[in-house]
């Protein structure tokens, strides 16, 4: 019975042993996990990531896949996670990621859970290209000083304080003196706009005024008071559309008659006016995003009719910024011929890329950062235009 | 002196809506010494039911004409009212027969209230937008003269109706009011029809001037504020319940007003702040009995 039993034990050596040396041997697929929030109040920006991926990893592959080293090898997205755009379950699913081998994360989609993310990232050191996350500290930390331990952190999508600055100066230039911020003191996302907007603004000497709500108001009636008081003809609103219709639309019926800006986070207002209901006030709203999906540019034009043919609708640019990174993430394993995430990295921190949806002009990453500009969008008879 | 009045204006509006729900909290409480955490769903409920008939109803030919309102009113009312019966009577009741602890009460109340967040939340997690009934000079007037109507009929019937004045025996003194010959279990029940068409009423009131709102209407945008209303004008206390509504209404609105001097980040700690004071001078509340209870 006990030579039975060391039998057996040896045997199960042996096995494991030379299923180790099965490891590591050659990759069939170059794999991409990927999470976001597929439900939950802000599930129109995971589902529209995860369908940019999705297509993208499917004409890459049709086109032959990627070419790395002389091999062409296809892409698999392994999984995209369901993080309810909350920091720890995005944690949880970098871990569950790392576990299924991937090589690249093209994750998350909010700001929150991507730093949740990127906690748990930086243990592996794994290439990481947010789509969406646009928040400064992704990158470079809350002080801006930990670019060497993020090191392996890109975005696809430019970040906050760059759409802060952006609209502030142009605020400046169409020549308002004054300015009002109106924001939500409970996310990071609006807090970063609205301190990037007032620094910007008051180097540019316009007079700034800010007011903060919180994510459990829905009223807005009385926060509109001292900006009608105090003659305001420029309000900016950094939050996401669901709120941001809500505070334009309660504004606009009080009499307010000047312009609204925004940030990216507004993509989705125009879907959330109900047919029928006049919407003549968003064309005074303008808000600064990634792309404009009727562009008369030729890449852009080619992704919005591939994504409407697979799916039906307009990509919003959460879709197109999906895509991009995966694309950026192709881009960077050619330059670096292989997977390994050292290389990978490097690549990324050192290249250009170019022939991309959301940047026509090729660009490189500063601090992870692509060094790219915004579009600014405004509303005409109910749709979307870019704004002069 | 503009922003003062309009912010005046807003608080009387929002104070009224807030009374309406908080004489919910207070009568439950009264009656079988509980507190409802499931009347935020209730509010919810009514929200949700008043926007589905409205939707509905706007594509008829009563157009968004008073019968589209009245109508979806009245079904928001019924429906809340079978809501709270139903809750009472399955959820409520067997243990109080047991002779449960208050504590097993409060946390079936939570339970209650999370069960009806998740089914409100599978059917709808999105921003929905009330139509715009009125615009919000004309909501004002609304809310304040259906207040004032609703108080002075509740003031009468527990007053001067024998099943009110049974509801009052009922409060006081449960064991004496059944060897009276009350049927307890009808005017319990008859109190939280009343309490959830009261919060019925007061959500359609603030939905009306166009609102948008989600799933969490009652539990998180309205939230806790008229609980902590009930609580400040002393629980069980409906003149109580009233009070601590307009006030508690009159200081957010205030705050608001002045967000653009950075007091709208301080309308928790101010009300919190007040509710604390308040409760330490007097314990049981503005108005309430001050009766020592053995927990």
């Amino acid at each position: 019975m006990k030579k039975l039993f060391s039998l057996l034990v040896v045997l199960l050596a042996v096995c494991s042993v030379v299923g180790c040396k099965g490891n590591g041997k050659e990759k069939e697929t170059i794999k991409l996990g990927s999470s976001g929030p597929l439900s939950g109040s802000v599930s129109i920006y995971g589902q529209a990531v995860k369908e940019g991926v999705e297509l993208a990893v499917e004409e890459i592959n049709a086109a032959g896949g990627v070419n790395v080293n002389g091999t062409m090898m296809k892409l698999e997205l392994v999984d995209f996670v369901n993080d309810e755009a909350d920091a720890r379950k995005a944690a949880a699913a970098l871990t569950s990621l790392i576990s299924k081998d991937v090589d690249v994360i093209v994750g998350a989609v909010t700001s929150g859970a991507t730093e949740g993310l990127i906690s748990e990232a930086v243990k592996h050191g794994v290439p990481v290209i947010t789509p969406t996350g646009t928040a400064d500290k992704l990158t470079v930390g809350d002080n801006g000083d930990e670019r060497d331990v993020r090191y392996n952190v890109f975005r696809a999508c430019f970040y906050d304080s760059y759409q802060g600055k952006f609209m502030a100066e142009y605020t400046a230039e169409k020549g308002y003196t004054k300015a009002y911020v109106l924001y939500n003191n409970d996310d990071d996302y609006s807090k970063g706009l609205k301190n990037a907007f007032v620094e910007t603004c008051t180097l540019e000497g316009v007079e700034v005024a800010t007011a903060a709500y919180s994510k459990n108001d829905k009223d807005f009636n009385a926060f509109w008071v001292p900006i009608l008081e105090g003659g305001y003809d420029c309000v900016y609103v950094p939050d996401y559309y669901e709120n941001v219709y809500n505070i334009l639309k309660t504004g606009y019926s009080k009499g307010y008659a000047g312009v609204c800006y925004g940030g990216d986070g507004w993509d989705g207002v125009i879907q959330q006016v109900k047919e029928g209901d006049d919407a003549s006030f968003l064309e005074n709203c303008f808000y600064t995003n990634h792309y404009f999906g009727k562009s008369e540019n030729a890449v852009v034009k080619a992704f919005v009719e591939k994504y409407e043919a697979k799916y039906g609708e307009t990509p919003v640019s959460f879709a197109a910024l999906g895509y991009d990174a995966v694309y950026i993430a192709k881009q960077a394993i050619e330059a670096a011929g292989s997977v390994e995430y050292d290389a990978v990295v490097e690549a990324l921190t050192n290249g250009t890329f170019s022939g991309l949806v959301t940047s026509s002009a090729p660009f490189s990453f500063n601090n992870g950062n692509p060094e790219k500009a915004a579009v600014v969008i405004t509303f005409k008879d109910g749709k979307e235009v870019e704004a002069e | 002196m503009h922003t003062l009045l309009e912010g005046l204006k807003q608080g009387l509006e929002l104070g009224s809506i807030f009374a309406l729900m908080a004489l919910g909290y207070s009568m439950v409480y009264g009656i079988v010494k509980m507190i409802n955490f499931a009347h935020s769903e209730f509010i919810t409920i009514g929200g949700f039911l008043a926007y589905f008939i409205t939707e509905k109803l706007l594509a008829t030919t009563l157009g968004s004409s008073i019968w589209t309102l009245l109508i979806a009113l009245v079904i928001a009312v019924i429906t809340c009212v079978v809501v709270a019966i139903v809750t009472e009577r399955f959820a409520y009741r067997p243990l109080r027969k047991k002779g449960s602890s208050r504590i097993t009460a409060l946390i079936t109340a939570i339970g209650v209230s999370y069960i009806f967040s998740g089914i409100m939340n599978a059917i709808e997690p999105e921003q929905l937008e009330f139509h715009k009934f009125v615009d919000k000079n004309t909501s004002f007037y609304i809310a304040i003269i259906t207040t004032a109507v609703l108080l002075s009929a509740l003031t009468f019937f527990v007053k001067k109706t024998k099943v009110g004045i049974a509801m009052r025996a009922v409060s006081e003194n449960e064991q004496a009011a059944k060897l009276m010959g009350i049927n307890n279990n009808f005017i319990i029940a008859l109190t939280f029809m009343i309490g959830s068409a009261l919060a019925a009423i007061g959500v359609v009131i603030y939905l009306l001037d166009g609102e948008c709102f989600t799933f969490e209407i009652g539990s998180v945008t309205i939230g806790l504020y008229p609980f902590v209303a009930a609580v400040i004008g002393g629980i069980g206390s409906l003149p109580g319940a009233v009070i601590g509504g307009f006030l508690i209404g009159i200081i957010r609105a205030i705050t608001q007003v002045y967000s653009n001097i950075g007091l709208s980040s301080w309308v928790d700690t101010i009300i919190y702040g007040i509710f604390v004071i308040i409760l330490l001078f007097k314990p049981s509340g503005l108005l309430g009995k001050d009766v020592r209870e053995k927990v």
